[in-house]
């Protein structure tokens, strides 16, 4: 008999971190319970990210997720890890501070010159101002996409989109949250702080 | 962005590449770069048109431009990335 955990009513990111403490402590089969798609989605991708297969069942509004320990997931997700992944993670609309125009001349230059390269971060982060460049910045919308079309993930603070009223106006990448943002802070070898 | 070469201004000072910025904006598709290492340049701001909008950009170097002519230069970049300089001759003034 499968552990079940129950994250019915529970908003995100609470029943990943549910199902996380499970894997933590060394769960390998268990079903986590809840009732809406956005978490089923989170609890996929955590799935997928830490060598688990998952599978979803819906009966009445309950979703059961389903995690089972993949053993060849397993291995391409520690083969994936050993490569040398680095993340950047921008927090302000402009680079280093003294003048704002000069940043807003740094930032893009910055990311004209990542996207040169064929060694790309595995995911961008933006978060606070610095939505607003994958928002309104053309320059670096170009080269985000660029990126984002050689395997570069693109991860939006959502919330921070919302507090500036412009999450409809996003450009390029997927709106994210906390829990993604740091989740790949912390299975990156590098993270580069803007 | 292909990589077939390009187009590139460079300046003498931070601020004449600002300004020049500022003056393209909404007039010539360009983005800013950093001066490729085959350029030196006192300033490390440049601006990059693409090749087939040289005709379009030379008049706009010309009168309204906001940098004295010796305080900036155009170039081609090569797809080996080998500069050659431009003259920025009397066309379209």
């Amino acid at each position: 008999m499968n552990k079940i955990i129950d994250a019915k009513g529970q908003n995100c990111p609470i029943p990943v971190i549910m199902a996380k403490k499970e894997i933590d402590a060394g769960g390998q089969s268990f079903i986590v319970e809840v009732d809406n798609t956005t978490a089923v989605r989170n609890l996929e991708k955590l799935a997928s990210t830490r060598g688990f297969a998952s599978s979803v069942e819906e009966t009445d509004g309950v979703y059961r997720v389903a995690f089972t320990k993949d053993e060849e997931a397993c291995c391409a997700a520690v083969q994936e890890e050993k490569g040398s992944k680095w993340v950047v993670f921008v927090g302000h609309e402009t680079l280093g501070t003294g003048s704002d125009e000069l940043g807003a001349n740094l930032m893009k230059m910055y990311f004209y010159t990542i996207a040169q390269e064929q060694d790309l971060p595995s995911a961008i982060l933006f978060m606070n101002g610095g939505v607003k460049l994958p928002v309104f910045n053309d320059q670096i919308v170009e080269h985000l996409r660029d990126m984002q079309s050689r395997g570069t993930e693109i991860l939006v603070c959502g919330t921070c989109l919302n507090f500036f009223e412009i999450a409809d106006k996003l450009q390029v990448g997927t709106v994210s949250n906390m829990f993604d943002i740091t989740q790949r802070m912390l299975y990156a070898d590098k993270v580069i702080a803007l | 962005m292909g990589k077939e070469g390009y187009l590139v201004l460079t300046f003498e000072s931070t601020h004449a590449a600002m300004a020049a910025q500022k003056y393209l904006k909404d007039k010539i598709p360009h983005v800013v770069m950093p001066v490729p290492r085959c350029i030196s340049a006192s300033c490390g701001i440049a601006i990059r048109v693409e090749n087939g909008e040289l005709e379009r950009l030379k008049p706009l170097l010309g009168n309204g431009f906001p940098v004295e002519g010796d305080s900036y230069r155009l170039y081609r970049v090569d797809s080996q990335d080998r500069a050659e300089a431009l003259a920025l001759g009397p066309a379209g003034h």
